[in-house]
């Protein structure tokens, strides 16, 4: 269960920090908009609003264009660090500097130098993206006997691997059948307009990922969200949507689906789901589930998140989920009832005009399975999910005891540690990466405008030695940046929730501009589109 | 002093006011009453009929009614459409088991001609990109474990994204994970609501979902016709002299594929150019299919054309076609990749392609480099003869649909006119030819897009196809087509 609401995430920030955090923006602003004049007024304010002078509209609207240059490029260099190496326990970052003056850090140059620093930052779950383990002959053979690509689209273009694949998966999740697409972000946004449609009602979660968003909107069914991992207000929406019917005319809805995350990638919460199944079978609904992230890493065998709260995928009509992440691979799966798999395979975008996965990554994917699976006898599957596990409750135990406000279960590897102030998130950053740790720090406008976070995941290719060596050094960098929020001294006073903070998220972290906002949100009280992609999305999340 | 502020005049005022009849002061007073009342009385707002407040018992009972639609069931008209012309596919499965390059191993059909995947250049299962690609991959694994912004970028992809840059002769490249999520993450990145988008008809899906996602208005002229989209140019330039500062508020784009998928046709770029330029307007190419096939090296529509790349403002694409891996690939100014680095919904949110796969797009490249004159030039020379044969061959029951040079070659079946029938006939016909050892494709079409091409089956030429082979082809196809 969702350990703390969203509104116990505002509850939680320091009144002092987010006075400070509010300060810091404005400042910046501030300081953006002067830098701004003095280049527009003495002459180096070429393109400073992206137009050249020409009869053409500029590329980039002045907002936007205003964030990435006056604000988001004094962070930049803690986003997009290039690595030479596989993302395993360990890795190379390459080393960057800015070599232009003034201009903060938009060109930055490699300087040949790599740092190796411990992975904290790849979804690298299971340590199947690294060597030795992550790659084996068979993947080698596969990529010289079926070549890198089979050029042809999931109805003509499979090859008896992939359809080994397929049937694979859907064994693995106890599904009727299943299919592969070659782009875990295309298995949501490619696939869901051939599930809904018009006069169809999607209701998604608050916080759900921009691949779901990206395939809602373009399926033209009605999009309703509900309350951050709460059944109750899910149960809400349904109840009332059913009873209104579809806008305009009142005809009941043709479909109503649910999109719940398994894991949500920013928050490290695990997803309500007997609740949500018991309200779900109440009304009738269907309910699609994507485990990007629980797949694999949930469960005693890695089934997900239907595993850990022991219900049956019988109750989940729709499983998705990528190989992305546990599986050190690439691409995506949707394992349901045959009927539901075959409109998909020739009806959806993502099945018709995409090119299936690369044998290779599918021969990958399958070695994983079977390891998971334990077929291999070796029993390395098993024990990774093991180890996996105990290094998630490890370092939770361990950042909690530091002082450090984190969220979400004790058994999901994806930790959020809140950070808030938006200096904070660059100092973090940078001061852990010159010790030798990589971590994802995530900001405005990806997350509300004070709820800035870093984010460890944790993965089983790391030994208690390489976590301790790891926290030693969040425990400097928390210091130094000042970051113990969860320690008894400082624990109170707090920021109070504002009254219809819902709202005020989603009008800040929406990818659509403000008065896409406004004509979106008033219906029936809820905010329409869920959060989605915002425009600057660097910050941002898979 | 004279006028309304004088002294005089005031008390002049006053004195009639307090000389007036009790009755015109009940009279003020009343109408301030009811001003005041009016005041106090809340906002008028009309009853909107929906929003009648429903009690418990109505909402139970209309839930319990409630019943959905099969999951399984196609959610709307325009799918049930698309699932009866595409569902008859299921029939048949053509799962390949062998590698995918100039003959294939589908189904039953041992070394079949592959005539179904695109792979215009040949490079597909060249041993050169093979052996870097084991290269990449023993030292980077399979997967990047992370989107680019996360720890999801390597040396490699870096390297690439130069190696576009190069290749296409712009300033910048971005590379994206996935072809088809390319145009559809790159058109609402720069497109919002109010911007305009002049779309061809002819567009493939992931183009028309871009422009669908980026809820400009959208324009569509008919495919190919130049009068056509100088009419709409000519419409909107019109509406511009009522509100002259519009064109320097509203991004405008037109959108086009360089070589459409569905048709087989080049879009006349160079006319478009000068359109574009007469009108103000930016360009958006599609150039999945036409790296590889046009220009001298195969270098694309400004090879082709001999402009400078500067002069399409965005144009990218699928590797897919032309460069045998999977990603996708967008060239610009400085200012058209970084924006999207912060605002490309599939470049952000999604995993960074398998560094392999840059690793294969990068050694296809310098392939291109070194023999792209002779492939396409061969591949050139092999598409104009293998459409003079079939258009010989099978004149009378099949149209050839297409451009001369262009490598993709739609053939449609004449007879009938009803889609479903005309699918049904494709198929079948596949099917025959794949007995036949020859393997062509009947692509599906989704039901949303705006104008669903015929059914046909699809045919690409590539440069790694020798003419013994195709002519050997041609007679099947057309031995298979003519017959009942």
């Amino acid at each position: 269960m969702g350990e703390h609401s969203e509104d116990d995430k505002y509850n939680n920030v320091p009144y002092f920090t987010a006075l400070t955090t509010y300060c810091n923006y404005a400042v910046i602003v501030l300081l953006g908009h002067i830098w701004d004049f003095l280049a527009n007024t003495f002459g180096r304010g070429d393109g400073v609003n992206g137009a050249d002078g020409s009869d053409y509209a500029p590329y980039v609207r002045s907002f936007e264009d205003f964030y990435a240059r006056r604000v988001y490029s004094r962070v930049s260099d803690c986003w997009g660090r290039p690595i030479s190496s596989a993302p395993g326990a360990y890795v190379s970052v390459i080393e960057r500097e800015d070599n232009v003056e003034m201009d903060w850090k938009v060109d930055l140059q490699p300087t040949g130098k790599t740092l190796d620093c411990i992975n904290l930052a790849s979804y690298n779950y299971l340590g199947y993206g690294e060597l030795p383990g992550g790659i084996d002959q068979d993947t080698l053979e596969a990529l010289d006997k079926y070549g890198v690509s089979t050029g042809g689209n999931s109805v003509e273009g499979r090859n008896d691997i992939l359809e080994e694949l397929e049937k694979t998966t859907a064994d693995f999740l106890d599904k009727e059948a299943s299919i592969i697409l070659g782009m875990g972000f295309a298995t949501n946004s490619q696939v869901l307009c051939s599930l809904v449609g018009p006069g169809c009602l999607l209701i998604s979660d608050a916080l759900n990922h921009a691949s779901i968003v990206v395939g809602s909107r373009n399926s033209g069914a009605k999009i309703r969200t509900f309350a951050h991992n709460d059944p109750k207000s899910m149960e809400n929406t349904i109840r009332e949507s059913i009873a209104t019917g579809q806008p305009g005319t009142g005809k009941p809805w043709r479909k109503i689906l649910v999109v719940v995350e398994g894991i949500y990638s920013m928050e490290g919460e695990i997803c309500n789901l007997p609740e949500i199944i018991r309200v779900k079978k109440k009304y009738g609904v269907s309910l699609f589930l994507d485990e990007a992230h629980s797949i694999g890493a949930m469960g005693g065998t890695g089934r997900g998140v239907c595993e850990y709260w022991g219900v049956g995928t019988k109750d989940v009509d729709i499983m998705m989920g990528t190989f992305t992440k546990s599986f050190g691979a690439v691409g995506g799966y949707i394992a349901a009832s045959k009927d539901v798999v075959d409109l998909i395979r020739y009806t959806s975008p993502g099945a018709l005009y995409s090119t299936t996965m690369s044998p290779p990554c599918v021969k990958h994917i399958l070695w994983v399975l079977s390891e998971i699976k334990g077929e291999d006898g070796t029993g390395k599957g098993k024990q990774r999910i093991k180890q996996l596990k105990e290094n998630t409750i490890y370092l939770r135990k361990k950042l909690a005891e530091m002082g450090l406000q984190i969220y979400g279960e004790p058994e999901s590897p994806v930790i959020p540690i809140m950070i808030y102030g938006v200096g904070q998130i660059a100092t973090f950053s940078r001061e852990c990466l010159a010790r030798g740790l990589a971590v994802v720090v995530v900001g405005f406008p990806a997350t509300p405008l004070i709820l800035s976070r870093a984010r460890i995941c944790a993965s089983a290719a790391h030994t208690t030695e390489d976590l301790d060596k790891a926290l030693e050094i969040i425990k400097h960098v928390a210091k130094l940046s000042m970051i113990y929020y969860d320690t008894p001294k400082r624990r109170v006073p707090a920021l109070k929730a504002p009254k219809k903070f819902e709202e005020k998220v989603h009008a800040t972290d929406s990818i659509f501009s403000r008065e896409e906002m406004v004509e979106h949100s008033t219906e029936n009280g809820h905010t329409v589109l869920p959060r989605a992609a915002p425009d600057f999305g660097r910050f941002s999340f898979i | 002093m004279q006028g309304i502020y004088s002294i005089d005049f005031l008390t002049e005022q006053a004195k009639a006011w307090v000389s007036m009849n009790q009755y015109q002061h009940l009279l003020e007073l009343m109408c301030v009453l009811l001003s005041i009342y009016f005041w106090l009385q809340r906002a008028y707002k009309p009853k909107s009929k929906g929003k009648k407040k429903l009690t418990r018992e109505e909402i139970e009972l209309a839930c319990k009614q409630w019943k959905s639609v099969p999951l399984g069931e196609p959610p709307h008209s325009d799918a049930e459409a698309a699932w009866k012309r595409n569902s008859l596919a299921a029939e048949y499965d053509y799962v390949m088991k062998s590698e995918s390059r100039e003959t294939v191993d589908v189904a039953d059909a041992k070394g079949a001609l592959n005539l179904a995947s695109f792979n215009f250049s040949g490079l597909q299962g060249s041993d050169q990109v093979k052996e870097a690609c084991a290269e990449t991959m023993k030292h980077y694994g399979c997967g990047s474990c992370g989107p680019r912004g996360f720890y999801g970028t390597t040396d490699v992809h870096l390297r690439c994204e130069e190696r576009v840059a190069e290749f296409c002769g712009s300033k910048d490249a971005i590379i994206y994970s996935f072809g088809t999520a390319t145009m559809s993450s790159v058109i609402p990145a720069f497109c919002k609501r109010d911007d305009v988008l002049i779309c061809d008809e002819g567009v493939s899906y992931a183009v028309q979902a871009g422009c669908h996602l980026s809820r400009s208005q959208i324009h569509w002229f008919k495919h190919n016709d130049l009068e056509d989209l100088k009419r709409i140019l000519e419409d909107i330039h019109q509406a511009d002299v009522a509100d002259p500062k519009r064109p320097s508020r509203q991004r405008r784009f037109i959108v086009l594929e360089a070589l459409y998928t569905d048709y087989g046709d080049f879009a006349p770029l160079k006319e478009i150019i000068m359109l574009k330029n007469q009108y103000k307007y930016r360009l958006i190419v599609d150039e999945s299919n036409s790296i590889g096939v046009l220009g001298a090296s195969g270098h694309g529509v400004c090879e082709e054309l001999s402009i400078p790349r500067d002069e399409i403002e965005v144009s990218g694409g699928d590797f897919s076609p032309a460069l045998g891996t999977i990603g996708g690939f967008i060239v610009g100014e400085r200012i058209v990749v970084n924006h999207q680095r912060l605002s490309g919904a599939g470049y952000c949110f999604s995993a960074s392609q398998p560094p392999y796969l840059a690793t294969a797009a990068i050694e296809a490249m310098n392939l291109l480099d070194s023999e792209g004159e002779s492939r396409v030039g061969k591949l050139r020379q092999l598409t104009r003869k293998f459409r003079d044969l079939l258009s010989t061959g099978c004149g009378k029951c099949v149209e050839v649909l297409g451009d001369r040079d262009s490598p993709i070659v739609h053939l449609k079946l004449l007879g009938t006119e009803d889609d479903v029938e005309l699918q049904k006939a494709t198929l079948r016909k596949q099917k025959q030819l794949l007995d036949e050892g020859v393997f062509v494709s009947a692509p599906l079409y989704v039901g949303m897009i705006h104008k669903i091409p015929e059914p046909t089956l699809r045919l690409s030429v590539s440069a790694a196809h020798d003419e013994k082979m195709l002519t050997e082809a041609a007679v099947k196809i057309c031995t298979v087509l003519t017959r009942d």
